[in-house]
């Protein structure tokens, strides 16, 4: 992966889990503590840093709530605390960035791949909201600036592995749960629903261990999405199963011409202290002949799309466990 | 506490900085509570001219602020949708 693709995938993947979290909360803006709990959900140097501190997504979140109420009363109102709701599919709802935020955000200037450059903003950040969060949760913010300035430079890069005949992109994310409790969510077809961003009516596995799907046709919002009725059936055939750690499928489309057009989706599980990094692959093939010109010219855009539709699986799940 | 201690405490400004931060946190509490209430009155069957009343400000006001904020699957109906 380019450095400009890692770090659109890395700004992509925090606006989406700040976003999240703001309306897990039913906040109508994404603010300091939103931003500081994306950095804990995505799973890049920051995440390491605060996990290294003892702080995870839900002693993180445990303290902002704590901090919030404290404050209101000290104002002498007495409030119920607003308990948290599912978090909404990402495509909905418009939640803007309040400007501390929005500012802080920025600090991941340029081609800079590293999220602690907002750490940093956050921790300087002039209503001191960060730090006090932070110390409500155990830790003290010059403890938390040594920590970051001692932590290496990352570099954790996802090489690309076409294989004959194949094209393949893939992306890494990061679940706060164990690889036990990941690997109970995407082996199991019956939880196929819960996460795949696929978005299938029906996923069912057959008597031949084949699993039949079918694509969903109306979005989120209820509008209706337009689909060749070709394209809505595929297949899944396990090709791979590791159990615990890996699984692959083999997917086609039983109503195209045999060979027109086949995937394969690749998932790989790996423990990170008591986390767990997802590999998520995609690969296609490559096509002959006049389609394979045509492919060959659209393939920048092929693998944008794929890689957009594997952030969105690496998200789901992440958003399915914590 | 009595409403005489709730007006002391509120209007305590011997640290303005905790107090302003305080305020903030109340501010964004009582937007939270507010997008609640909005959503569980379009649920029950108010319409955008209700919800606008009950709040004391205008029908687009509160379209404005809320049409893409709240739960997508509320079914608020069309006519009263904009």
């Amino acid at each position: 992966m380019s450095r400009l693709t890692e770090m659109f995938v890395r700004s992509q993947q925090l606006s989406v889990a700040a976003k999240e979290e703001a309306q897990r909360v039913g906040r109508t803006e994404i603010d300091l503590d939103h931003l500081l709990l994306a950095l804990a959900v995505v799973g890049g140097p920051s995440s390491d840093v605060l996990r290294g501190a003892g702080l995870s997504v839900r002693s993180l979140r445990d303290a902002a709530d704590r901090v919030h109420e404290r404050r209101i009363a000290s104002l002498g109102v007495t409030a119920a605390r607003v308990e948290p709701g599912p978090i909404p599919d990402p495509s909905l709802g418009d939640v803007g960035w309040s400007r501390p935020a929005d500012t802080a955000f920025r600090a991941l200037d340029g081609l800079d791949v590293d999220d602690r450059a907002i750490l940093a903003a956050l921790l300087d950040e002039p209503s001191g909201h960060v730090p006090e969060v932070l110390a409500e949760g155990g830790v003290e913010v010059d403890d938390l600036r040594s920590r970051l300035d001692a932590a290496p430079r990352p570099h954790r890069r996802v090489s690309t592995d076409d294989g004959p005949g194949w094209r393949s992109v893939s992306v890494v994310g990061f679940v706060e749960a164990s690889p036990e409790e990941v690997w109970s969510l995407v082996s199991d077809p019956a939880r196929r629903l819960e996460w795949d961003t696929t978005s299938y009516s029906s996923y069912v596995v057959g008597e031949d261990g084949v699993a039949r799907a079918r694509a969903e046709v109306r979005r989120a919002d209820g509008s209706e999405q337009r689909h060749r009725t070709q394209v809505l059936a595929t297949e899944h055939r396990e090709v791979e199963r590791v159990e615990g750690s890996t699984v692959e499928w083999d997917i086609t489309w039983p109503d195209l011409p045999a060979g027109r057009l086949r995937q394969r989706f690749r998932i790989e599980l790996e423990p990170d202290g008591d986390s767990t990094r997802l590999r998520l692959t995609q690969r296609w093939t490559r096509g002959r002949g006049l389609r394979g010109v045509v492919q060959r010219a659209l393939l920048p855009v092929q693998r944008f799309l794929f890689r957009q539709q594997l952030l969105a699986k690496a998200a789901s799940v992440s958003r399915a466990l914590r | 506490m009595s409403s005489d201690d709730v007006a002391g405490a509120a209007s305590d400004t011997t640290d303005p900085r905790a107090g302003l931060r305080a305020v903030t946190s109340l501010r964004q509490l009582v937007e939270t509570l507010e997008l609640r209430q909005v959503e569980a009155g379009l649920r029950a069957g108010m319409s955008w001219n209700d919800v606008a009343e009950a709040l004391g400000v205008t029908r687009q006001a509160v379209h404005k602020k809320y049409a893409k904020r709240i739960d997508p699957t509320i079914a608020v109906p069309r006519r009263n949708r904009s």
